[in-house]
């Protein structure tokens, strides 16, 4: 019964799509993110830097989301120069472990 | 990057001469507003054109813009959007100048009611407007603006 139980939870894990080797979630809070073509040269630029696995962009909540891999680190100082790169300013930051 | 190619752009044989070789200068002032639902632009531009080599002068013009923007659906990343602009434009030009001298049927004021659309999606851009003259005020004899139309497409990689 145990390792029936055991194979059960491997099964549920692996369909859900958790990952244990996760990295980090980036939450910026970004000023002006009111249009989608403006905001594609943040995706351009996070999409090209190492160790990004993915970006997402809330418009609505003017929030740029960065998903990296488990090695990648990001400090405030490099998130804040990426963004001011890129012609926009970031207000605050959210990293919330995956 | 920004790359520029300079042509013969002048016919010397039309009256009066344009010829080549006058170096324009402009410079103005824009403020800008823009929020997930209404964009609102203004500028003012002063464009001072340069004598060619026929001494021909055109007249310094003044370019004001107006323009209000509505976003009819709450922009959304990855998806298509649209803005739907509507501008204000005037020129108001002094007269051109051959040998020094104003020419009579040069100058005047314009000014255009301009309705467009900015399209969006992802990486790709189409900007495009219609110019109707709504008024005019020329110096002598001239004919009005007709109708002028801008489309401009962008792809950023």
């Amino acid at each position: 019964m145990k390792i029936i139980n055991i194979i059960f939870i491997i099964i549920a894990l692996a369909g859900s799509g958790i990952s244990f080797a996760a990295g980090t979630q980036y939450q910026l809070r970004v000023d002006g993110l009111a249009c989608p073509f403006c905001a594609y040269g943040i995706e351009k630029i996070f999409i090209r830097t190492e160790g990004v696995e993915s970006v997402d962009i809330d418009l609505k909540n003017g929030l740029v989301i960065v998903n990296t891999l488990e090695e990648k680190k990001f400090s405030e100082d490099e998130l804040k120069t990426i963004i001011d790169d890129t012609g926009f300013t970031m207000k605050s930051m959210n990293a919330i472990p995956r | 990057m920004t790359l520029a190619v300079k042509l013969q752009n002048g016919d010397d044989k039309s009256d009066p001469p344009l010829g080549n070789g006058a170096t324009d200068v402009i410079a103005g002032l824009t403020y800008g507003y823009e929020s997930l639902k209404w964009y609102r632009w203004a500028s003012v531009r002063y464009l001072a054109p340069g004598k060619n080599n026929k001494e021909f002068r055109l007249g310094d013009k003044w370019l004001v813009d107006f323009v209000g923007g509505w976003r009819p659906a709450e922009p959304i990343y990855r998806t298509p959007d649209t803005v739907w602009l509507l501008e204000l434009n005037g020129e108001i030009t002094d007269r051109s100048e051959l040998n020094g001298n104003n020419l009579v049927n040069s100058g005047g004021t314009e000014w255009f009611v301009s309705p467009g659309i900015f399209w969006t999606t992802h990486n790709f851009a189409i900007k495009a407007g219609i110019q109707l003259p709504v008024a005019s005020n020329l110096n002598g004899s001239q004919d009005k603006s007709d109708y002028r139309f801008k489309a401009l497409f962008e792809w950023h990689l």
